[in-house]
């Protein structure tokens, strides 16, 4: 092949990369759009360009800006944050089935939130059967972000005083993760039954929780979170030629991956914290994407992120509509979509990419 | 350009791999690391670009300290193929290229292309560069790891067995192109290898190790039958054979 046979060869599987990455980032908007249009109220196309604009009847608006806006502004940060921080972590840990979920982040904060409703009283169940307010939703916040630390603390002390391998460390997460389950029904086994009902409510997940200080402290976290990934992409990148290549290639690879798991759990930690469990985001984004993009950390990291917010606008616009006016739990409709998805992939065999 | 003093190593502290070593190589010079198995080659030469952490000895590579070099300093300098390396689902071009990363600041550099260009034509990699470099076979991807060390333009080339896992032809080809390339751009080389024939094809300098020790470090007049017979513990005879030495193994 000659030199500029190749050159256009190359430029060609780049461009195709970030064609892709457009395509994605276009879905990914008027997936949103269309989040934004349909709903339970029933607003037309029109109603909701309107109130888009600032015209439209006042409920209009109302619907658009109270709920669904938040909604959609909360699955597409949180969609970002979880995926680029499962990413991340399948990078960092050498392992396709890491993510906050597997590594007791979830459960951690799952925890929290029993220990605060249950034991000191933050929860309470509202008259409505299908909604349940919190007193006290700080306190829930506080007390799900420590328990979601506590995996993420223990698993880096192990890392940095022990030197354990990734592979110890996925173990400990998983560890973790039956030991913080075991500890949410010992609370509920102890709870009354408006203060089970609370808890399975917050770990149902609901993106319809947060409003404007919530998304916006969302979003700082995982801007920061995601340019610090983006940072190291050709850390990540070189970390898959093995341990001993990448430090050959001048990677500090236990720095990176302390500073880099911690980062992807703080992320996930203040997410899950806020919206509850969102079960397989995290770890189908990036096994999605690796397919068109491949394993390369400056088009998977993006790519994994959109396809986050994908997935979550898609979980919540299912969840609204399948059985109107009730709004299904969103953990549970994505892992009702992502679970044979994941299937599907290992089936065809995309686990060995 | 090395020059290592009393270097010793223990894996997790009290597994011995490496006990006093020292020895000194010139620019230029390629160096083979041999042995039997458990001997300590792979640990020494970990140690050389701070793969592993030695907890006493020191390594000077130009001079300079290697536990006080950053990372990316030391990278620059010195260049590390794996034994049978991984190879990412990238395209062998981003591979490659990915041996700019210690010069990358945020993203690579026309001159890092160019660079990454002509590493590829020199070891006939093109026809390659858009592949997947997880697609490649044992011999493709032996050289697309060379090719990512070269791109880092070191002063050192380090090779864990390069020759490892590769059929005859293979190796040949790898072993010419490391001498031809060291020769060209004065590389220093120093290469972990099991066969002692493929060594002195390729290399001018011997060290052999026996029990975690240097048994014999020199040029390929230290390479007697009765020195290399003791430190391999089985009878070995060099004979010259067109003109060449060659290994004789009962």
């Amino acid at each position: 092949m000659s030199c500029s046979a190749y050159k256009g060869s190359y430029t060609g599987y780049i461009r195709r990369k970030k064609r892709f990455l457009a395509l994605l980032l276009l879905l990914t908007v008027l997936t949103a759009f269309a989040a934004l249009a349909f709903g339970p109220a029933g607003l037309s196309l029109r109603e909701t360009a309107a109130a888009l604009f600032g015209f439209g009847s006042p409920q209009a608006r109302t619907i658009l800006f109270q709920i669904r806006l938040p909604r959609i502004l909360t699955a597409i940060v949180a969609g970002i944050g979880l995926a680029s921080a499962g990413c991340i972590m399948q990078s960092l840990l050498k392992n396709p089935l890491a993510s906050a979920s597997t590594l007791g982040v979830s459960q951690g904060a799952a925890f929290g939130a029993a220990f605060a409703i249950t034991v000191l009283n933050a929860g309470v169940q509202s008259p409505t059967p299908d909604t349940v307010s919190f007193s006290d939703p700080y306190l829930i916040f506080l007390c799900a972000f420590a328990g979601s630390l506590l995996p993420t603390v223990l698993i880096l002390m192990l890392s940095c005083f022990r030197r354990v391998s990734p592979e110890v460390m996925i173990l400990t997460g998983a560890a973790l993760s039956s030991f913080f389950s075991g500890g949410v029904m010992m609370l509920q086994y102890f709870a009354d039954e408006l203060k089970i009902a609370a808890v399975v409510f917050w770990t149902f997940g609901n993106l319809g929780n947060t409003a404007g200080r919530e998304i916006a402290i969302m979003a700082v976290v995982t801007t920061v979170s995601f340019l610090f990934f983006y940072l190291n992409r050709w850390n990540c990148n070189a970390l898959q030629t093995g341990e001993n290549s990448a430090k050959g290639l001048g990677v500090d690879t236990d720095r990176l991956r302390i500073g880099g798991m911690l980062i992807a759990s703080l992320t996930a930690s203040v997410i899950v914290s806020y919206i509850g469990i969102i079960n397989f985001v995290g770890l189908i984004a990036p096994h999605l994407m690796r397919r068109p993009v491949g394993s390369d950390y400056r088009y998977l990291l993006p790519a994994s992120a959109l396809c986050g917010s994908l997935l979550l606008l898609v979980s919540d616009t299912v969840s609204r509509l399948i059985l109107p006016p009730v709004v299904l739990p969103i953990g549970a409709v994505t892992t009702f979509l992502g679970a044979p998805l994941f299937l599907f992939l290992i089936l065809k065999g995309e686990h060995h990419r | 350009m090395i020059r290592i003093e009393h270097l010793a190593y223990a894996y997790h502290g009290h597994h011995p791999a490496l006990d006093d070593i020292s020895f000194h190589l010139e620019q230029g010079e390629r160096l083979a690391l041999l042995g039997n198995n458990g001997a300590g080659k792979s640990t020494l030469l970990k140690c050389l670009n701070r793969i592993l952490e030695p907890p006493a000895g020191t390594v000077f590579l130009d001079g300079c300290d290697v536990k006080r070099m950053r990372r990316n300093e030391i990278a620059k300098m010195c260049a590390y193929v794996d034994q049978q390396p991984q190879m990412p689902r990238l395209s062998v071009f981003d591979t490659v290229l990915m041996g700019r990363k210690p010069y990358i600041r945020f993203e690579p550099t026309a001159f890092d292309r160019e660079r990454t260009e002509e590493v590829l034509e020199l070891l006939r990699l093109s026809a390659f560069a858009p592949r997947y470099a997880d697609e490649l076979s044992g011999g493709e991807r032996q050289k697309v790891a060379l090719a990512r060390a070269l791109v880092q333009q070191p002063q050192i080339l380090l090779l864990d067995e390069p020759t490892a896992g590769l059929d005859l032809r293979n190796s040949r080809e790898v072993l010419e192109l490391i001498r031809t390339v060291s020769c060209e751009q004065n590389l220093t080389v120093v290469t972990v290898l099991h066969d002692l024939d493929r060594a002195l094809r390729c290399c001018n300098r011997f060290l052999l190790m026996k029990k975690k020790k240097i048994a014999l470090f020199g040029d390929e007049s230290v390479l007697t039958d009765d020195a290399v017979s003791h430190v391999y513990e089985t009878p070995v005879k060099i004979r010259m054979i067109e003109g060449r030495r060659t290994v004789i193994a009962d």
